[in-house]
């Protein structure tokens, strides 16, 4: 019942999105999307999509089976520096990257710069598949005679795929509702177009048409990752005894792999960072208004904490629904929180704003309508990750514990809980990461006087004063690092499963 | 494991101290801000001071903010509205939300400045302007009217920032002196030869760093920059349009008072200092650079005297933004 | 009086009749529940667990009624020891927490839960480790232990040796059994392995399709099975179409004696021992061997009977086995059981 209220609630955007549209005159609405700029937008949306996904899968991949499966120097050190760039927000990355070179202000400069930003999100999950994939696997192509390179294809990369795919779409999804990062890159897509016309008409109906088109775009991308993945089974099931993989020896060629990682991680931090620190030294609009950065900080912490807390308890009911429940209602409710994945932040906060004057003009600008937006567009991250930390505490165990005399209480109390609750604060940390560094939703719903880290970086970065943005970038980057530690570690984790570890294999 | 609790409650109590104390006692106000954040940011204050009206900005774009007023009604929390350019202002006041000015906020202002009806008057002013990079361009070759950007010996060389309200405002400028078929015209040509930005320091970075020759802006983005390091605008120079062609546009910034204000005598007191000579002098001696509107007070050297410029005669009520946007969109800008 | 009364239990699930009107008694030791997966046995454990109520029909553990009269007892109240497959243990918790969870706060880290570990045969070594630290058997000794450490009545275990390989199965099961006589305790095991039912329990009860088909000792079963289904589930028997009458029958192997007094069309069910197997043509019924399975102490072989369809199960011993594809002559040694034909009737 929960669950599917909240279901509900997640639609609120959605169906914002179709009803306004639906309301305007087919005629006027066809006219206005076969226009030549719809198309050029669509066209660098498309091309950024597949490039921007395949340069993260190609790095993301190579990555983590470098960092797994062969004797690099230096190993774990460096699964740290490449899952380092997730505490980077993307428009802080292009922000990095603007001010050093112009020059990536074109197509591939694009996809360059976000897919340095989102390959994380294809590593970190596949670095948890292959440490949890049964090199016996490996061991049996090697004594079909394959050799080591086309083991990885025949082999590793079919039963690493769902992960491999599950951060594919998540790229995916990221490139379809990224705002910051495009904007600043001065590369049009949907999703910036969508803006521009929201900044021009506020919420008119053009800007919702265009909403509407990204919205199927998204809901493509879901299906053709389903159909991608098929009815394919998870790798391994049940409590195998994990094997240690012989690692693949680099030898000689050891220094050059290193080398490209080198390079790797100066594009995807370095620049940044050194340009943050360029501006941060000397920076002639550089100022440290210290009271406001405070209160920024503060307020940005707090929106975190509030909205991943939220998020995750909203989630709770939902996947309760789909672990324990299965069915054709569990499976709609669990579903129908995905598209909000997809939704830029500036349409689930206009959907809010719209409603909220028409309907509860009492929460309109107030924190409780802000939180909300940031609960509808984190919930499907929040509800696949509680998902899979529900998955720990499997029904055996209630009757286990039932059996042993237990109360529904005290089962809650003494095996439920302490087996879901190191997931539930992962699952919050992840939504935490994402509301901390929100631009757009926060730019519309939050109440006036109110402003975050992210916001007062945008205003700055965005009128060219780059100094001024540096102290904000730095702090958004530090309070990013907690949760991007927590899911590099989970990734990195041998044999057993952990609940952070499943909430990584979840994003997959 | 322990941890994370403990992080929670932490992070809790941070939350609710950070949400939780802004609650502020004595007479205030809400200004929906479409100016500059940093211009207000500095403004603001010294009103403070001197009336003990606290002032709580919402910062926005000029169509964003005055779309959101529309959209709220009479249920909205603004006291005051303030735009950068004068489309904005009109389209709020056609919707009727806003309260007629007091007399003494709106004297010190020369009508041409603000509408007959009295609903709002403007309080600063920015002059359009080519900004052009001085090793891609002779200033003889610029044009002398901005028309003439649309010609095909510009093509690959202009740039401009056509989702701002800044730039559309000047759209409206050239549909108003022109008409609607060289309008759109017009608008199809610097399509063709132009690179789009978003924000005008955008686009002065892009003609300082020469990735474009010639770019449309306001005067004050150059001498701010100027002013500052001149980071952006080391390698450019302004060129101003005269003769009162379109190009030589000035545009109005407003504000006016909301008929749904609970404030709205504090409210006539803000407006009324802003055009006043004291809050004109403080607007001129801030960082923007814009030209104050009341004749008392003037902008010092090195801004180009406002007297000294020759912008084209538009009756401010008569720029119509929709118009403007629809055909922008016609253009493929949106 | 420890022990277990089930009388007139059914079940469905949704228009899945799982349980029909299903009676059982079990006083005390050892009682194997023995059928194919999907029989219905699981259910039956559930049921008497409490983590299911049944349509009809009453369930009482001990004296007590816990279903059926009135509010059915909740599981938590019911004092029943619970070993589910793979043993689910908490794996959030160690061995002794584990093993103590059922105990009042007060003995969780006591000497109940070495006492206890002693008697599933597991050393104090393992009191600290967690369950992923354990082998397969361990584990399910610790589920034992933990199920047994608050003294229940009765103990349920769930086929809790089909995730273990076959050698460790054995050896585990010996343990289980010999801890669950040494606790007292009464005990239903549910399992789909025949070896382990007849060679664990002190009774069986063979279950198919939510009824049982007969509830006997492990010998009873194994040599007067109630009916062919039994015979040929049980006892791999081969199930022969024969027409019987003054105490032999014959059949497709010849004529043979009967163990039971029928005539008339007959199923006769002859084990794989009581066929003796010699190579070459002589004596007897010829048959293409078709295949062999080699034991090591004997073997099994499949034959054809040359000419016709039926195919027969033979164990030979180790010392001589015919190849696959050799003509061998087949004899059926002692007497058979025999069942009246129900197609025939």
């Amino acid at each position: 019942m929960l669950g599917v209220l909240v279901a509900a609630t997640s639609l609120l955007p959605l169906a914002y999105v179709v009803v306004s549209s639906a309301q305007l005159p087919p005629g006027e609405a066809v006219d206005f999307l076969f226009r030549p700029r719809v198309g050029e937008l669509l066209w660098n949306t498309v091309r950024l999509l597949v490039g921007g996904v395949a340069l993260s899968v190609v790095i993301g991949v190579a990555c983590a089976w470098l960092v797994v499966r062969t004797d690099l120097p230096g190993g774990n050190l460096w699964h740290g520096v490449l899952a380092a760039p997730l505490a980077v927000p993307a428009f802080v990355n292009g922000y990095g990257w603007v001010s050093t070179t112009h020059a990536v202000q074109s197509f591939g400069g694009a996809v360059l710069v976000v897919s340095l930003s989102y390959y994380p999100l294809v590593y970190l999950p596949t670095v948890a598949a292959l440490r949890r994939l049964d090199s016996g696997l490996e061991d049996v192509a090697a004594a079909l005679g394959h050799r080591q390179l086309a083991t990885f294809f025949r082999v590793v990369l079919p039963t690493i795929s769902p992960a491999v795919l599950g951060g594919a779409l998540l790229v995916g999804l990221h490139l379809l509702g990224e705002y910051g990062a495009l904007q600043i890159l001065n590369y049009p897509t949907l999703t910036t177009g969508i803006l521009a016309v929201y900044r021009t008409t506020f919420n008119g109906p053009a800007a919702t048409l265009l909403a509407l088109v990204l919205v199927v775009f998204c809901l493509l991308l879901l299906v053709l990752e389903l159909l991608a993945r098929g009815h394919r089974r998870r790798a391994r099931v049940g409590a195998g005894v994990s094997r240690t993989a012989t690692r693949l020896h680099l030898g000689s060629g050891a220094w050059l792999v290193v080398a490209g990682l080198a390079g790797l991680s100066v594009l995807s931090l370095g620049v940044p960072l050194t340009s943050l620190a360029r501006w941060l030294l000397r920076g002639t609009s550089t100022t440290f208004p210290a009271g406001d950065i405070g209160a920024a900080t503060l307020t940005t912490l707090g929106l975190a904490v509030a909205g991943g807390v939220l998020a995750t308890l909203a989630a709770l009911p939902v996947a309760w629904l789909a672990v324990r429940h299965r069915g054709p209602l569990a499976t709609a409710v669990e579903r129908s929180v995905y598209p909000a994945n997809a939704l830029p932040g500036i349409v689930v906060a206009l959907a809010l704003v719209t409603i909220s004057i028409e309907s509860f003009p009492a929460i309109y600008q107030t924190l409780p309508l802000l939180v909300l937006g940031y609960c509808i567009l984190f919930l499907p991250r929040a509800v696949v990750s509680v998902r899979a930390t529900l998955e720990l505490a499997p029904p055996v165990l209630d009757d286990v514990a039932r059996s042993l005399g237990c109360t529904g209480a005290e089962t809650a109390r003494r095996v439920t809980l302490p087996l879901v609750l190191p997931g539930l604060g992962a699952s919050m940390a992840l939504v935490s990461l994402a509301v901390s560094t929100e631009l757009t939703a926060t730019l519309l719903l939050a109440p006036t006087g109110t402003s975050t880290l992210a916001t007062e970086f945008w205003s700055r970065a965005s009128a060219v004063e780059y100094g001024a943005a540096a102290p904000y970038a730095l702090l958004l980057i530090a309070l990013s690092v907690p949760a991007t530690l927590l899911l590099s570690r989970a990734a990195n984790r041998d044999g057993l499963r952990t609940p952070a570890s499943a909430v990584l294999e979840s994003v997959s | 494991m322990k941890r994370v609790p403990v992080l929670m409650v932490l992070s809790l109590v941070t939350a609710l101290v950070a949400t939780g104390c802004s609650g502020d006692e004595g007479p205030s106000i809400v200004v929906y801000n479409a100016q500059h954040e940093q211009l207000l940011e500095e403004i603001a204050p010294k009103f403070t001071d001197k009336t003990g009206i606290e002032v709580e900005l919402r910062n926005g774009s000029d169509p964003e903010l005055a779309a959101q007023l529309m959209q709220e009604g009479d249920a909205s929390p603004a006291d005051v509205f303030l735009t950068e350019n004068s489309p904005a202002m009109s389209a709020v006041e056609g919707a009727g939300l806003f309260a007629p000015l007091d007399q003494a906020a709106v004297e010190p202002i020369p009508a041409q400045y603000r509408p007959q009806s009295g609903d709002w008057t403007g309080f600063v002013a920015r002059s359009t302007v080519l900004v052009y990079n001085t090793s891609m361009v002779d200033e003889a070759d610029l044009p002398d009217s901005i028309m003439d950007l649309a010609d095909p010996e510009y093509a690959g060389m202009i740039s401009f920032s056509p989702t701002g309200a800044d730039f559309q405002a000047i759209v409206a400028a050239v549909l108003d002196l022109e008409g609607e078929e060289r309008t759109q015209e017009w608008l199809d040509g610097i399509k063709a030869n132009g690179t789009t930005y978003d924000g005008n320091n955008v686009v002065l970075e892009s003609v300082n760093a020469g990735e474009s020759a010639i770019g449309i802006i306001y005067h004050y983005y150059w001498y701010r920059d100027q002013a500052e390091a001149g980071d952006n605008s080391d390698n450019t120079e302004l060129y101003f349009f005269g003769d009162q062609d379109p190009g030589a546009f000035l545009s109005i910034s407003g504000a006016g008072v909301l008929a749904a204000s609970d404030n709205p005598d504090e409210a006539q007191q803000f407006v009324e200092y802003l055009t006043s000579e004291e809050g004109q002098q403080a607007l001129a001696d801030s960082y923007a650079l814009e030209y104050p509107l009341n004749p008392a007070v003037t902008l010092g050297p090195p801004v180009k005297p406002l007297t000294a410029l020759d912008p084209p005669t538009v009756a401010i009520s008569d720029l119509d933004g929709a118009k403007v946007v629809e055909m922008m969109t016609q253009a493929g800008f949106l | 009086m420890s022990g277990l009364r089930v009388a007139g239990v059914s079940k469905a699930f949704g228009s899945t009749r799982v349980l029909d009107s299903l009676d059982l008694e079990v006083t005390d030791g050892i009682t194997a529940v023995l059928g194919p997966s999907g029989c219905g046995k699981t259910t039956l454990l559930r049921l008497v667990a409490g983590f299911l109520d049944p349509d009809a029909g009453t369930i009482a553990i001990g004296d007590r009624v816990v279903a059926g009269d009135g509010r059915p007892v909740p599981a938590r109240s019911r004092r029943v020891g619970y070993v589910p497959q793979e043993g689910a243990l908490f794996p959030h918790l160690d061995v002794t927490s584990n093993v103590g969870f059922g105990l009042p706060r007060a003995s969780r880290r006591g000497a109940r839960v070495r006492d206890v570990l002693d008697l599933v045969e597991l050393p104090s070594s393992v009191a600290e480790r967690y369950p992923h630290e354990l082998s397969g058997g361990q584990q399910q000794r610790v589920a034992l232990a933990r199920a047994l450490a608050p003294d229940p009545s009765l103990v349920l275990l769930d086929e809790p040796f089909s995730s273990l390989d076959a050698g460790l199965r054995e050896d585990t099961g010996r343990a289980v059994a010999r801890a669950l006589r040494a606790s007292g305790a009464t005990a239903v095991l549910v399992t789909h392995d025949q070896g382990e039912a007849l060679s664990l329990a002190d009774r069986v009860a063979v279950m198919r399709a939510g009824r049982f088909l007969q509830v006997s000792a492990p010998s009873e079963i194994y040599l007067r099975p109630a009916s062919p289904d039994v015979a040929g589930f049980v006892g791999h028997a081969t199930l022969l179409a024969g027409t019987a009458s003054d105490g032999t029958a014959t059949c497709d192997l010849g004529r043979v004696s009967l163990l039971t007094d029928v005539a008339g069309a007959v199923l006769l069910a002859i084990r794989p021992e009581q066929v003796s197997v010699s190579p070459g043509a002589s004596d007897g019924i010829l048959a293409d061997v078709l295949d062999v399975s080699y034991f090591g102490h004997d073997a099994t072989l499949r034959a054809r009977v040359c000419g016709g369809e039926t195919v027969v199960i033979a164990r030979v011993p180790a010392g001589g086995v015919p190849a696959p594809g050799s003509v061998v002559c087949l004899r059926v040694s002692g007497d058979v059981l025999a069942f009246p034909d129900p197609a025939a009737s």
